[in-house]
């Protein structure tokens, strides 16, 4: 193989799984539980299971097993009941939007702006991220989101008599389950630090802690910020005023 | 391609260059039977397009450039290669022949037509895998659904194709080549995928080496907006075997006579890529890594940049607690 290439490939995993790394991070999974979900997910990649036959309905155990897995986690985790509600409907929210593109957009591809798998899984970032706010929310609403939108279509395939199957996560670690949840914890990243910033403007040399930057550490709750804003425990920034979390 | 709008492609002075069913954009190129590299300039509505000559291709090379990257991707000499075979708009059919030029059962025609191309690529000794996976409905997650299956028949897949027929009249494709009707074939790359290059390459070769032993089989190769999956691999494409208003057993005879090119270009089985646009992709996958650290180092600290460059140094911190020393207190 050539140089170029295999050096390609060595980035290219690199970025992928060392910002699904970072993703899961921001998730309170520590470094070593993190490194196993990634290794699970590309394990899993390999594996597939057949849930219903008729009309067939497939699950891949890494693309959407093991997202599924850690969305239902941080549901169960969630500090309050509201988080836990809020999850589970951007979710719902996520899953019509994306569902309801595939209905109304152009089908022919090269109408769309980007890549469909890449596509329908920034559309679930964003309606996530819009839906729950907060990185836990927007994971949970960004992976769901797919993933409901794909049993939508196996209801519509069963409902219509239209020959068809349905394969959820079928393809593996880079399945939109996986990307649309990478890419809702990045927008909840990148908007919540902007967010601050803008609010708050900038830290001060040497002082305090970090800015922004996903919350306290583990286990602690953090000493207030400038301004007064605390983030809370589940280690996500919320607004002073209540206007609902920021990531 | 479903429906039957098509968009008529001419030339300045009103020559009628191709037509088809893809809805074509400014910027969009094609590569007529002759080899000669059309542009198009202008979209008028929805139904005509003007290009413009670029220049004349010379596929001469084609092949054997191909085959120098199948070489340096380190794909194997000799052995049996296995093609993939699969169809995204399962629903596809030949309306002459069908009786409808879309199958909302999933059972469309173009199903048989994939069944021609892998009876005549076993025939010349290679492996087919042809995944009969229907991804409807026909709409814009099929893409979506069928980059699944893309996934699984390129397992060990030298090359996959996704065969479908396009929408235009009987005209567009109908061609006497061997003293037989046949449809002719356009080849497809999306544009937007990053093996784009790749792929034009293996289209060119197939032409090239389609053109020698049946002149007129080709009927061009369009580049245009998309995907079309083929960022899985740099020796996707996309057939459009005909079209809707075409005979189904003049697709399959197209299909059976590309057969007989396919084996004289793939090697082994392996899976290779070739370094075309690598690197490039790597400049680019640098250039957003550090423009887009670099803003979130921005945004974070406020423009602090010792403060920016204690957060770079911590990143490296975090790499030793995979070495098994675990951290004690809190991170910073």
């Amino acid at each position: 193989m050539p140089v170029g290439v295999i050096v390609l490939l060595i980035v290219a995993i690199l970025v992928y799984f060392g910002l699904l790394h970072r993703v899961l991070d921001r998730m309170r999974l520590d470094d070593r539980t993190a490194l196993f979900v990634i290794f699970l997910i590309v394990l899993g990649s390999f594996f597939n299971l057949t849930i219903l036959r008729q009309p067939p309905l497939i699950v891949n155990l890494g693309g959407a097993v093991v997202p599924i897995g850690i969305a239902i986690y941080l549901i169960l985790t969630a500090d309050t009941r509201r988080e836990k509600v809020r999850g589970t409907l951007a979710a719902f929210i996520s899953g019509a939007a994306i569902y309801l593109a595939m209905k109304l957009l152009n089908p022919e591809e090269q109408t769309m702006i980007i890549e469909p798998s890449y596509f329908f899984a920034a559309i679930a970032a964003v309606v996530g991220y819009l839906s729950g706010r907060s990185r836990r929310s927007s994971f949970i609403a960004g992976s769901m989101g797919i993933v409901l939108a794909d049993v939508a279509h196996y209801v519509e395939i069963s409902v219509r008599g239209i020959r068809g199957r349905t394969w959820i996560g079928g393809a593996g670690a880079f399945d939109a389950v996986v990307i649309a949840g990478v890419l809702a914890v990045a927008l909840a990243e990148i908007v919540g630090e902007t967010r601050e910033y803008m609010a708050r403007g900038p830290l001060r040399e040497g002082g305090g802690r970090e800015r922004g930057t996903g919350g306290p550490e583990r286990g602690t709750s953090g000493p207030e910020r400038e301004g007064g804003g605390r983030k809370g425990p589940d280690g996500e920034s919320h607004d002073q005023k209540g206007g609902g979390a920021n990531g | 391609m479903g429906g039957v709008k098509y968009v008529s492609v001419y030339d300045g002075d009103g020559n009628l260059i191709c037509e088809t069913g893809f809805r074509l954009g400014v910027g969009d190129e094609y590569v007529d039977g002759d080899n000669a590299l059309w542009r198009v300039e202008r979209v008028v509505g929805d139904s005509t397009a003007i290009a413009a000559y670029v220049r004349q291709l010379d596929l001469t090379s084609a092949i054997e450039d191909f085959q120098a990257t199948l070489a340096g991707s380190g794909a194997a000499a000799g052995g049996a290669p296995q093609v993939g075979i699969y169809h995204t708009h399962s629903d596809e059919s030949y309306r002459p022949s069908d009786g409808t030029d879309s199958d909302p059962g999933g059972q469309g025609g173009i199903y048989r037509v994939g069944d021609a191309l892998a009876e005549g690529l076993k025939d010349q000794g290679i492996t087919v895998n042809h995944s009969l996976a229907s991804h409807l409905p026909h709409d814009s997650g099929a893409y979506e659904r069928s980059r699944r299956t893309a996934m699984s028949v390129l397992k060990g897949s030298a090359a996959i194709f996704d065969v479908h027929r396009d929408a235009a009249p009987p005209e567009a494709y109908l061609k006497r080549v061997g003293g037989q009707n046949i449809t002719q074939i356009m080849m497809v790359i999306g544009a937007a995928n990053p093996q784009a290059d790749a792929n034009f390459g293996f289209a060119s070769a197939l032409k090239a080496a389609a053109d020698k032993v049946r002149p007129g089989l080709i009927r061009g190769i369009l580049r245009t907006g998309g995907d079309f999956n083929q960022d899985l691999s740099s020796r996707a494409l996309l057939l459009e075997v005909g079209a809707h208003t075409n005979r189904r057993n003049e697709a399959e005879a197209a299909v059976a006579d590309l057969a007989a090119v396919v084996p004289s270009l793939l090697g082994g089985g392996a899976i290779g890529t070739h370094s075309t646009g690598a690197w490039r992709a790597i400049g680019i996958i640098a250039i957003l890594v550090v423009g887009g650290g670099g803003l979130w180092l921005f945004v974070a600290t406020g423009g602090n940049w010792s403060e920016a460059w204690r957060k770079l140094r911590s990143l490296g911190q975090e790499f030793a607690s995979y070495l098994g020393r675990r951290r004690t207190g809190p991170r910073r």
